[in-house]
């Protein structure tokens, strides 16, 4: 599959965190969702692969050209950050016009249409509209000028269930395009069940894995187990446990094998929030 | 770069009447009691620090990191700054000499007049230089420090060196009392004006530059 975003060994060293030789690839056509606890390393991946900070080790390839290599990169790239970045006195009016007047491949007949679309009034000033329609009018802004790869950095926390919802459908109808892929941080791991293809997770810095999502659902799951149990176990099937009140909690990468090895142990299938919480919060097996 | 500039135009239309409001108040204040001749001046400094507005508009919005995923230069965006503040500097001389006369003909200072329009005109060409000075200055600061901690470095960039310069000056006329000073300035009014025109376009470029690399690496 063709990749349009590759990022290799992305490394950048703070006093105190290190994001630490990140990898992955968005192929066409898909939705990566990057996940982590807060203070993880997604908004710092993020930056860094948008140049806005300095690397210390990595490259990053947008359709295998480097983004400093050429303008017309920054053109097929749309960009929403966890809040609006144009002055609260702006109008959406004056912000087509801005965004008009930064992107040549900007097409305001569609802006106009998304404008309409998400209700958003044209003349109003922004500090006038609610979280939800702000973030709404960074996504039509991100989606005005023709982008071919979606960026967004938590785009949809702080917003209600139904907000989410429309805005992950827009996101869904982006990707109809084969052409188009999207990479979005979020902690809300439903929102990334309901539309990612794929799942990096980010844990201290370093990717603990980046797999379809399908793979996670389909194949991952948790032992639920007594004490004697877990000390049966074969180690090297764990990828992370947790004692909970009165069992533990084992995170396996094939919930098949494990119903067939482990015929009395009760194996649930696991979600992305029990395998973000059990590597987060439990221990990762040597 | 001109969505940059638009944007600075559309950022600061909120704060235009205020503007307009300060300038006809200090208008109201000067002309009856003065022969009306330093609006150039005043009115260049005033809007000068308007392009320091926009880097507040900027901060509180989270917007230069966002600018740099357009495809916008850092350059660039220095560059839009810069051309915001040339752009209130002139308008600031326009207006300035606007008043003068204004102001002269509403004080039916007729006698004068035809002199002091030579000396406004005059003045706007320093008081273009001057704040350009003043702005250009300013912004490698604001870039380097933000807006919020550049308002208190504002006064050590700024007075300071204008106090040295006073202090110079003053030093100068007081070691020099036959006025051989006082007549060569007055003699070379037109020279020296025009070099400090060409000094601060020297000096904004200098700036420019400086403000370039203190962006190359600020990260966002």
């Amino acid at each position: 599959m063709e990749a349009m975003l590759q990022v290799d060994n992305l490394t950048k060293q703070y006093a105190n965190f290190k994001l630490d030789h990140v990898s992955f690839t968005i192929p066409k056509g898909t939705i990566m969702g990057l996940v982590g606890e807060n203070g993880a390393g997604k908004s710092t991946t993020i930056k860094a692969i948008l140049d806005l900070i300095h690397k210390d080790e990595g490259t990053v390839t947008f359709w295998g050209q480097q983004l400093s290599s050429s303008k017309q990169l920054y053109e097929n790239i749309g960009v929403v950050f966890d809040e609006i970045n144009f002055y609260q006195t702006l109008t959406p009016l004056r912000v087509g016009k801005i965004a008009g007047a930064s992107y040549r491949q900007w097409n305001d007949k569609i802006y106009k249409e998304y404008l309409k679309r998400f209700n958003l009034p044209i003349d109003k000033k922004i500090k006038e509209l609610s979280r939800g329609m702000k973030m709404k009018l960074s996504i039509a802004v991100a989606l005005s000028h023709n982008p071919k790869l979606l960026i967004l950095d938590e785009a949809t926390s702080g917003l209600d269930p139904v907000m989410r919802d429309d805005i992950l459908d827009i996101f869904l109808d982006f990707v109809q395009d084969e052409n188009h892929s999207v990479l979005m941080s979020s902690h809300i791991t439903t929102d990334l069940e309901k539309v990612a293809d794929y799942i990096t997770f980010i844990h201290h810095g370093k990717v603990a894995f980046s797999k379809t999502k399908d793979e996670l659902r389909y194949n991952y799951g948790i032992i639920r187990c007594g004490t004697d149990f877990f000390n049966k176990l074969d180690k090297k099937e764990i990828l992370a446990y947790r004692k909970e009140a009165y069992q533990w909690d084992v995170l396996v990468a094939d919930k098949d094998k494990a119903r067939r090895k482990y015929k009395n142990a009760v194996v649930d299938n696991a979600t992305i929030d029990d395998i973000l919480v059990l590597y987060v919060k439990g221990e990762q097996a040597k | 770069m001109k969505g940059l500039i638009l944007k600075d135009l559309y950022n600061l239309a909120g704060n235009v009447r205020y503007m307009l409001f300060a300038m006809i108040i200090i208008a109201i204040g000067i002309i009856p009691s003065s022969d009306g001749v330093g609006f150039p001046i005043i009115y260049a400094i005033m809007l000068s620090i308007m392009t320091i507005s926009t880097f507040t508009f900027d901060d509180t919005s989270k917007w230069t990191g966002y600018a740099l995923t357009m495809p916008v230069s850092r350059n660039e965006l220095v560059r839009s700054k810069f051309i915001v503040l040339a752009f209130f500097c002139i308008i600031g001389c326009i207006s300035g000499i606007v008043t003068d006369i204004v102001g002269g003909a509403i004080m039916k200072r007729f006698d004068s007049y035809a002199e002091n329009i030579g000396v406004t005109f005059l003045l706007a060409l320093a008081a273009l230089g001057i704040s350009l000075i003043f702005g250009s200055t300013l912004i490698p600061v604001v870039i380097k420090f933000g807006a919020e901690k550049a308002r208190i470095l504002i006064a050590v960039v700024i007075i300071v060196p204008a106090a040295i310069i006073w202090g110079g000056i003053t030093l100068a006329l007081s070691i020099n009392r036959d006025t051989e000073l006082i007549n060569f300035v007055e003699e070379n009014i037109f020279v020296l004006l025009c070099g400090l025109f060409v000094f601060a376009l020297l000096w904004s470029y200098v700036m420019y530059r400086i403000s370039c690399h203190i962006l190359k690496n600020k990260e966002f």
